[in-house]
């Protein structure tokens, strides 16, 4: 286990707990955190670092199973049985190009059809698929519009459907679980697949490679090739000396003579592979090589680069979604907690030994405040209600009532280079989220990112206007879980007062 | 969508301001869909009160407006200060009505702009908000007659403060002008109604000649409501008070009877059999008369489950049914002896007094012997009788069971009759203590009229109904129900 840099099994396992974190926290779990709290290590300052940290204490305290590693495991029988798969198509479609010839003589335009045209179409085409995924991810808003296949096949209606008919035995929590994966993970889900078929490719141009080798050592083999749309014989050896370039220092070109030689027809006239100078074999070093140089190293390299991204990925990754934040808050407040728990305290001093140092206040967060509609909430109200118990430091408070003009006003407020990644949302307790308000979330994001962590503060007149307890919330609550927007929570689960 | 030319009225509101509620109070109908869901309704939805003379009314519930202050921007840009109010919003229809950014604002528009006039409704057990001026202005660029109508829960836990937030919301809205109606969504007396339908028709004068009709015929289905809700209490005395459970016996269970308990084991299972179809049969009853009120949907009652209604009252024949509901053990007697004095009255009458009354002595004295009989007896089912080819347990001959079935019945009854269809609270039927007996609410002259009328369900079904009538208050009166 790292806690530098989570694994797919940690990240997995992790999201596994969360899920089963009760919203809004309880008070027992409110004490476990403290308890946690109080034992982190000084130089915790990383917010994965104590998410890793609560994490290790909860498995070694529940002592439960979590499906983090097994999936890991599935993940590698699957890359192994794709590798199978591949390795047997691979040679299936080798055996088939290296017997399709006429009278046992093997077309050469096949077999660089099949392992040379087309891996480097592929190549090409995946190429240009990741640059234009990178360029969406350079603009937030065309996020939505660029999204693989692997994103629509796991899209909010496979969701739904999922929760409508899967079985009981597909617990609701794997379901979601899946569904927050895909939204906050999905560059990884992809990257997996990416992962995946070229582990495909490798184990079928690797299975035809094989083939051919068995094929040249043990048998005898002659080539041909021909076609009826091009008569130029100097294109021809044009074409083939360029796709030989990469390796032709190792293996050498065909000779001219050759190629004239093993066109279809030529070769019949002369009715000897060896007459001449010429001797047809010579070409199956010149197919060797162009399977590997156009089929299999550039999938070995992607796979590598693949491996490297989601590495880098991983270390990358910000848990800056909702639920992480207002964990992690919980844990990095002031320790005024005390152990209650006896599982948790013997697990707390297994792992952190004597690692027993506070660790510091936590900062204030720049925050931009939405005062939705008129609700009736003073700036000193918002003050005590909401920046300060929640240690939160606006750097501008807005009434919005939805209008183009607001949204205008919103977008100027947060366009400087340091704006806030917070926005807090205080409406009446009876609205919920609606078009109006949607339209200006989506503002907000065109503006930020698509990241921004949007904080529903419903009130209540009690007669005074006052947050709504967490008891209160409940309406809220359902509403939040049925968006699935991991960015998007309530306030009173953010860590504050309650925590 | 209605018939054009067909009055419609257009329900419009924000979100969950109690719009569906409203008119499921209109209607009469607790099926109207009022339950608070989330994403917001995109689409309308219709429902139709049917007149009696063949027209109907089309109640149109449109989608919340969630981005009036948007529209209303658009709608005042200096670009259109040229226009008219109406050239505006027609403008605003044509060049965003195919974006789906304002779809449900103009889908909502279109079809108010269609029907006979606009109800906009707000909740005013919410506090008062300023955004609602920005729904009536709004409003203020369409062509049809607007109502607001400000609806309130007396029931709700924040009561005390509904009258002044009602106070303030209707101060808001008169800057308007508009025709404003208040309503208590709580309320559902047959009175309440009947008044809020008058109203309606006075205040909005296209709609007066309907909401008169409706009014005047609210009386007559007040009537039939309670006539047909005696008749089913009638028929479930008269049906389960001769209940019998029969089962054929084969000539290998009639061996099997001899063993010892065996009786005793096929009698109790029969009574329980008995019990369980009385319930059932109390049930649909309910049911019946509940559909009879236009509630369809009241929770509790919908399953077939034993025993669903064990949450409006208790068990058909549990012990606290037997003590706290019906007559007491004296009432009964008291009742019989004179019920025989009344018998014995009438041969003395027809023998022109020759008996010297000896007929209303014995009437009374053997009445009373009977009763006291009867009264003080097991309230069980009668015993199994078993034949060589069928075992056979009831009916329940017990005095008090038609009493008991009687009480539960008119409690339920007057719970539903007063019930509002836009009640989000669960069926509340008072049985236990501290609750009116039958004997408080009953007259002793109506229980004797009742103890004669068993013999003919129909006349059961007429003294039932005037009881009800007298105690819901004919025509919708309400306050003394029972005497």
């Amino acid at each position: 286990m790292s806690d530098k840099r989570p694994t797919i099994a940690e990240l997995i396992d992790y999201e596994m707990l969360l899920l089963d974190e009760e919203t809004p926290p309880t008070e027992a779990v409110l004490t476990r955190d403290r308890v946690i709290r109080e034992h982190l290590a000084p130089g915790i300052s990383q917010r994965w670092q104590v998410l890793h940290a609560w994490m290790t204490v909860l498995k070694q305290a529940d002592g439960r199973r979590l499906p983090g590693r097994a999936c890991e495991t599935y993940l590698t029988y699957a890359h192994l049985a794709t590798l199978a798969a591949a390795l047997m198509a691979g040679t299936g479609v080798a055996r088939m190009i290296l017997h399709s010839g006429t009278e046992s003589k093997i077309d050469i335009f096949h077999w660089l059809l099949i392992f040379g045209l087309l891996p480097l179409v592929l190549t090409v085409v995946g190429g240009a698929v990741v640059l234009l995924s990178l360029i969406g991810r350079s603009r937030p808003s065309a996020n939505a519009s660029w999204q693989g296949p692997l994103a629509r096949i796991m899209g909010d209606r496979f969701l739904s459907l999922l929760q409508r008919h899967a079985p009981r035995a597909l617990a609701k929590s794997w379901i979601m679980t899946l569904g927050r994966i895909r939204k906050l993970y999905l560059p990884l889900l992809r990257a997996q697949a990416f992962q995946l078929l070229q582990v495909f490719g490798i184990g079928f141009y690797g299975g035809a490679l094989v083939y051919l080798l068995i094929r040249a050592m043990f048998t005898y083999m002659t080539f041909e090739w021909g076609t009826t749309v091009v008569n130029d014989m100097g294109f021809i050896r044009s074409l083939i000396h360029i796709s030989a370039l990469p390796y032709a220092w190792l293996v050498g070109a065909p000779s001219d003579n050759l190629i004239t030689a093993t066109r279809i027809g030529a070769l019949a006239a002369t009715d000897s592979i060896t007459s001449g100078s010429v001797d047809s074999r010579t070409w199956w070093t010149f197919l060797a090589a162009s399977l590997v140089t156009y089929g299999l190293l550039p999938r070995v390299l992607m796979l590598v680069a693949g491996n490297l991204a989601v590495r880098h990925y991983l270390a990358g990754l910000t848990f800056d979604d909702h639920a992480s934040v207002s964990l992690a808050r919980r844990l990095a407040r002031e320790s005024d907690g005390t152990l209650t728990d006896h599982s948790v305290s013997r697990s707390i001093t297994l792992f952190w030994k004597r690692r027993t140092a506070p660790v510091p206040a936590k900062p204030r967060v720049p925050c931009i405040i939405v005062s939705w509609r008129d609700v009736p909430m003073t700036r000193d109200e918002i003050t005590m209600h909401v920046a300060l118990p929640y240690h939160l430091a606006p750097t501008s408070v807005l009434a919005i009532s939805g209008t183009a003009t607001d949204r205008s006003a919103l977008q100027t407020a947060l366009s400087g280079p340091e704006a806030p990644q917070l926005m807090v949302v205080i409406l009446d307790h009876w609205e919920r989220p609606n078009p109006a308000l949607s339209k200006v979330i989506a503002a907000m994001r065109s503006v930020v990112n698509d990241r921004l962590t949007i904080l529903y503060a419903p009130i209540v007149e009690d007669p005074l206007p006052r947050l709504n307890r967490p008891s209160e919330l409940l309406p809220w609550q359902s509403v939040i879980q049925q968006q699935g927007d991991p960015h998007s929570g309530l306030l009173s689960d953010y860590g504050g007062r309650y925590a | 969508m209605p018939n054009p030319g067909a009055p419609s009225i257009a329900f419009i509101g924000q979100s969950d301001a109690a719009k569906a509620r409203f008119v499921a109070l209109l209607k009469a109908d607790d099926s109207v869909d009022q339950s608070e869901s989330w994403p917001p309704r995109s689409s309308a939805n219709s429902h139709a009160i049917d007149h009696s003379d063949h027209s109907t009314l089309t109640l149109i519930d449109l989608p919340a407006l969630s981005q009036s202050p948007e529209v209303v921007e658009w709608l005042n840009a200096p670009n259109l200060g040229g226009l008219a109010k109406g050239s505006r919003l027609s403008q605003f229809l044509a060049s965003r009505g195919a974006s789906l950014d304002f779809a449900a604002e103009c889908g909502a528009m279109q079809q108010a702009e269609s029907a006979t006039a606009v109800f906009y409704v707000v909740d005013g057990n919410r506090p008062y908000r300023k955004h609602v001026v920005s729904d009536l202005q709004l409003l203020s660029f369409m062509s049809r007659p607007i109502v607001v109508v400000i609806t309130y829960d007396q029931l709700d836990h924040r009561a005390e403060t509904v009258p002044q937030q009602v106070s303030l919301w209707a101060a808001a809205i008169a800057d308007f002008s508009l025709p404003t109606i208040k309503v208590d969504l709580s309320d559902g007396r047959m009175q309440a109604r009947q008044s809020l339908l008058t109203q309606i028709g006075a205040d909005v004068p296209v709609l007066g000649p309907m909401f008169t009709s409706l009014a005047n015929a609210e009386n007559q289905r007040n009537k039939q409501q309670i006539e047909t809700a005696a008749a089913i209490l009638a028929e479930l005395i008269h049906t389960a008070t001769n209940y019998k459970v029969t089962e054929p016996i084969k000539d290998r269970d009639a061996t099997l009877l001899l063993l010892p308990g065996s009786k005793a084991a096929l009698t109790d299972r029969l009574r329980l059999k008995l019990e369980a179809d009385l319930r059932k049969m109390e049930l649909d009853a309910w049911r019946q008369i509940m559909q009879v009120f236009g509630f369809r949907t009241i929770a509790g009652v919908e399953s077939d489950t034993t025993p669903p209604y064990s949450t409006l009252v208790s068990d058909l024949f549990s012990e606290e049914t037997w003590t706290l509901l019906g007559l007491s053990a004296t009432q009964l007697v008291t009742l019989t002896a004179a019920a025989g004095g009344a018998t014995g009255a009438a041969i003395d009458a027809s023998v022109g007094g020759a008996s010297f009354m000896m007929g209303s002595v014995i009437g009374i004295v053997g009445g009373a012997i009977a009763g006291t009989a009867v009264a003080l007896s097991d309230p069980k089912p009668l015993g199994i009788k078993i034949s060589k080819t069928s075992s056979e347990i009831g009916p329940v001959t017990h005095p008090n069971f038609r009493w008991i079935l009687l009480d539960r019945g008119l409690r339920v009854v007057e719970a539903v009759a007063r019930r509002s269809h836009a009640s989000r609270e669960p069926l509340s039927v008072a049985t236990g203590d501290g609750a009116e007996t039958l004997a408080d609410r009953l007259s002793f002259v109506d229980r004797l009229r009742i103890e004669q009328s068993w013999l003919g369900r129909g006349t059961a079904a007429v003294v039932i109904g005037e009881l009800l009538r007298e105690a819901l208050g004919e025509g919708g009166e309400s306050g003394n129900y029972w005497r």
